[in-house]
């Protein structure tokens, strides 16, 4: 019978490994009856051991030390399973970083999960309702939750200033948009009482847009996976990312609006460069969305065309007065507002540490401190400190 | 069983700036030497910083010189302080850990003096210091010390020795706030209080 003590859990996880106690102890310094003795719990270890068995391991301390997790942590803990290291470790620590924080404030502020508010909540009853996911075609399904998303929240035809504040408002997400790099255009991640996204502001904006909407949709058709992991957003053999990437086109430009803006007019340069702006979108996505099936406002041999040249030329072509804004990262930096109006309310009440506010930010904590207390933001003066006993 | 919890407890960052600045450690020393006290994570870290790749280039001495006078480290072994040490580490590290051993020292520190009820944390880690307190317990900066330090006529501590060490804190990166001996004086140490 497996035992459910520290000794019982170091054997078991060596074993499941498939390592020797003789393997094992190598890797930390100890002999094979060392490893044995502390397996059958008659020698105890320091906690400073328990870590090293636990990176030897390749398990959290938490997870050797046989304690339970929920909500948040246990997402943390999921995002950072295997691999351990690959180009998407970046994202995947900037997430955990805010799960953490997230686990923190929880504790110590008695933080509330974010919901949905009621026209979100009407929005999911109708995707619910209409059965998407569905078994038709992927864009089809994109298409229709797309059209729920606008006319559930009054969007119109209108362009979205704010994907990540749409989706934060209206649907409960915490969305981080930072620059993590390009191996990553974005991640949700969610679960029981917790649903966060990442989105890379190494790309262009137009790029993070459709990420952000890309995410959105992982998380409105409550896809089973709790953590997706987006490297190539147009990487289009999985239904859920076809359905997700036709949500995303669809949501960014109706095809009422872009209509509303041709006005019958040929495409040329200086529409497409128009629609990148009034829509805030790529431009490969733009083409691809004007040549798509509903939209027709542009043949598949039009479009390959036009994807043959760069979007700094065509911009360039338009007399675009700053296409470096629609084809250069911005890099921007956003931290869910929800979590640090928290984090700020707790520091100033002495209830949160400035090692919470830091994951957020991803900054040093000293230089975190003297930024806040720059703008009087300042924790509470520790009372009935007299240093008496120094 | 644990040992009985000293009256400070000292972290792995505290001792590495400490041992930057020969004279303010050995006024630390002959201050504390006796009722100072240091767990093995923070041993532990010590030696992982010093055979990591690249090492980090003070952590052999500053182990060197914690193991002078220090006194055995406090080993750390019941359940319960065990998993207190965990709950510890992850308010601190918030996510930013990859190894087990990160944050370890301060946060098994924290653990012990909160069983204890008392005694006081010596760290340079602002966060640990921000979680020992929200905990209701003491903790200080060497900084924090050295400003307490400087107020104590015979302590061995005085504005120049106090501005050296600051300055030595600056030139090893270690920290980043123009505090003087004035400022210590004064009672203004920013993230270092």
């Amino acid at each position: 019978m497996e035992r459910n003590d520290l000794g019982g859990r170091i054997a078991s996880l060596r074993e499941a490994r498939g390592m020797t106690g003789d393997e094992l102890g190598s890797s930390l310094g100890l002999s094979r009856s060392q490893i044995s003795k502390i397996e059958h719990g008659t020698r105890r270890l320091d906690v400073s051991e328990v870590a090293a068995f636990a990176d030897a391991l390749e398990v959290s301390l938490a997870e050797l030390l046989g304690l339970e997790r929920s909500g948040s942590l246990a997402l943390a803990a999921r995002v950072m399973a295997a691999p351990q290291a690959d180009e998407t470790l970046p994202s995947r620590r900037r997430i955990r970083q805010l799960l953490e924080a997230e686990a923190n404030l929880v504790s110590s502020t008695g933080l509330r999960e974010s919901r949905p508010t009621s026209s979100g909540q009407d929005v999911l009853g109708m995707i619910k309702d209409q059965g998407i996911p569905s078994r038709r075609a992927p864009w089809r399904d994109g298409e229709d939750l797309a059209g729920l998303v606008r006319q559930g929240l009054g969007l119109g035809r209108a362009p979205i200033a704010d994907v990540a504040e749409l989706a934060e408002r209206n649907f409960g997400l915490d969305v981080l948009a930072w620059p993590t790099g390009t191996a990553v255009s974005g991640l949700c991640a969610h679960g029981q009482g917790v649903a966060m996204m990442l989105i890379s502001t190494s790309f262009p904006r137009g790029h993070q847009r459709f990420t952000a909407a890309h995410e959105l949709a992982h998380h409105l058709l409550r896809d089973p996976r709790e953590i997706v992991i987006d490297s190539d957003l147009y990487d289009g053999n999985n239904p859920m990312e076809k359905r997700a990437n036709a949500f995303a086109a669809a949501l960014l430009m109706p095809t009422d609006g872009l209509r509303d803006v041709i006005a019958g007019r040929p495409i040329d340069a200086a529409i497409l460069a128009e629609l990148m702006r009034h829509f805030g979108a790529s431009y490969s996505a733009l083409l691809y969305r004007l040549a798509s099936s509903g939209v027709d406002l542009l043949s598949i041999q039009a479009r390959d065309e036009w994807l043959q040249k760069q979007a700094s030329a065509v911009l360039r072509a338009a007399n675009d007065a700053a296409p470096e804004e629609l084809i250069v990262p911005d890099e921007a930096r956003r931290v869910p507002p929800r979590l640090w109006r928290a984090a700020q309310a707790g520091y100033q009440a002495g209830r949160v540490g400035i090692g919470t506010l830091a994951a957020l930010t991803d900054e040093d904590a000293e230089r975190l401190f003297m930024r806040l207390a720059a703008n009087d933001v300042l924790p509470p003066v520790p009372a009935d400190d007299d240093l008496n006993d120094l | 069983m644990t040992s009985p919890v000293p009256g400070q407890l000292f972290d792995t960052c505290a001792i590495i700036n400490l041992s930057y600045c020969t004279p303010i450690a050995s006024a630390f020393r002959s201050r504390y030497e006796g009722s100072a006290g240091w767990v093995r994570a923070t041993q532990a870290e010590l030696v992982r910083q010093r055979s990591r790749r690249p090492p980090h280039p003070q952590a052999g001495r500053a182990s060197n010189w914690a193991a002078m006078w220090l006194g055995i480290p406090i080993e750390i072994v019941e359940e319960d302080l065990l998993v207190a040490t965990e709950s510890v580490q992850r308010s601190i590290a918030a996510g930013c850990s990859d190894s087990a051993l990160d944050h370890l020292g301060e946060a098994a520190s924290i653990a012990l003096l909160a069983s204890a009820g008392k005694g006081r944390l010596i760290s340079d880690d602002h966060a640990a210091r921000a979680e020992c307190r929200k905990r209701g317990l003491r903790a200080s900066s060497t900084v924090g010390v050295a400003a307490h330090l400087l107020t104590i006529a015979g302590s061995g501590v005085d504005p120049t020795m106090a501005d050296t060490y600051l300055q030595t804190l600056r030139t090893r990166e270690r920290m980043h706030a123009q505090l003087t001996s004035i400022d210590l004086l004064a009672g203004d140490l920013g993230a270092w209080l």
